[in-house]
């Protein structure tokens, strides 16, 4: 195991289960090398913690699993990129942000990030829908769901 | 940057196998046809320029962790301004 030290906290994690963004992220193109943390206690959330920059960790969430009527919708080359061969390999997360303003919390829907568990490859992909965007609003979704 | 001048109707091609048409002009508008391989990724730049700054939003800082704690309060009771719930 190995352990990283951030602002969540200390994080031991298994160096197989490394998650290798080649491209990186938009706005951070030069960090390449995640892990995905699943939140305790919570199954609709987790993290992204860059294993480059200790500093960077990202909030997100499974939005399939919360939102209603939401199906990912993705071009087929990113699919032919992250090499899925089936819909389970597929874990797609979306970044979430926190504002100051709690009632504020967004999920960017616009570019979900798609991590192939089985080979470790993510990207983070502009969707082909155009039916939600960057700030898409989820406190009434997520409290929905845990009711 | 490379610059060139096309009128309606003429093109550019890129390495071979990426056209890029002028379809119609008007006065401050330019409407462009591009023909691409279907691996060819092709957006507005405003669409990257906004999932960016999204992204530097979203990157987590330490005080926002406070907040995850404060949005799981929330779900344990649905908010009140919501119609549906």
């Amino acid at each position: 195991m190995e352990v990283i030290v951030s602002h969540l906290g200390r994080i031991e994690y298994d160096p197989a289960e490394v998650i290798e963004f080649a491209e990186g992220l938009y706005g951070f193109e030069h960090l390449h090398r995640f892990i995905y943390v699943e939140a305790q206690g919570d199954s609709l959330f987790g993290f992204l913690q860059s294993l480059d920059d200790a500093q960077v960790a990202f909030v997100v969430a499974i939005p399939g699993k919360f939102i209603p009527g939401y199906s990912l919708a993705i071009f087929k080359k990113d699919y032919d990129y992250l090499d899925v061969r089936s819909r389970e390999e597929l874990l797609d997360l979306a970044i979430v942000t926190v504002p100051e303003n709690i009632e504020e919390t967004s999920a960017n829907l616009l570019g979900p990030v798609l991590i192939n568990v089985r080979t470790k490859k993510g990207r983070q992909v502009i969707s082909q829908s155009t039916e939600y965007g960057t700030k898409h609003r989820i406190l009434a979704d997520l409290a929905r769901a845990a009711v | 940057m490379l610059v060139l001048a096309r009128k309606k109707n003429q093109s550019i091609v890129i390495n071979d196998d990426i056209e890029i048409f002028v379809v119609d002009l008007s006065h401050d508008q330019v409407k462009i046809g591009i023909k691409a391989p279907q691996n060819v990724t092709i957006h507005r730049k405003e669409i990257y320029e906004s999932i960016k700054n999204e992204n530097v939003q979203a990157a987590l800082a330490p005080e926002r962790i406070k907040g995850l704690g404060e949005i799981k309060a929330v779900k344990k009771t649905p908010p009140k301004d919501d119609p549906k719930a």
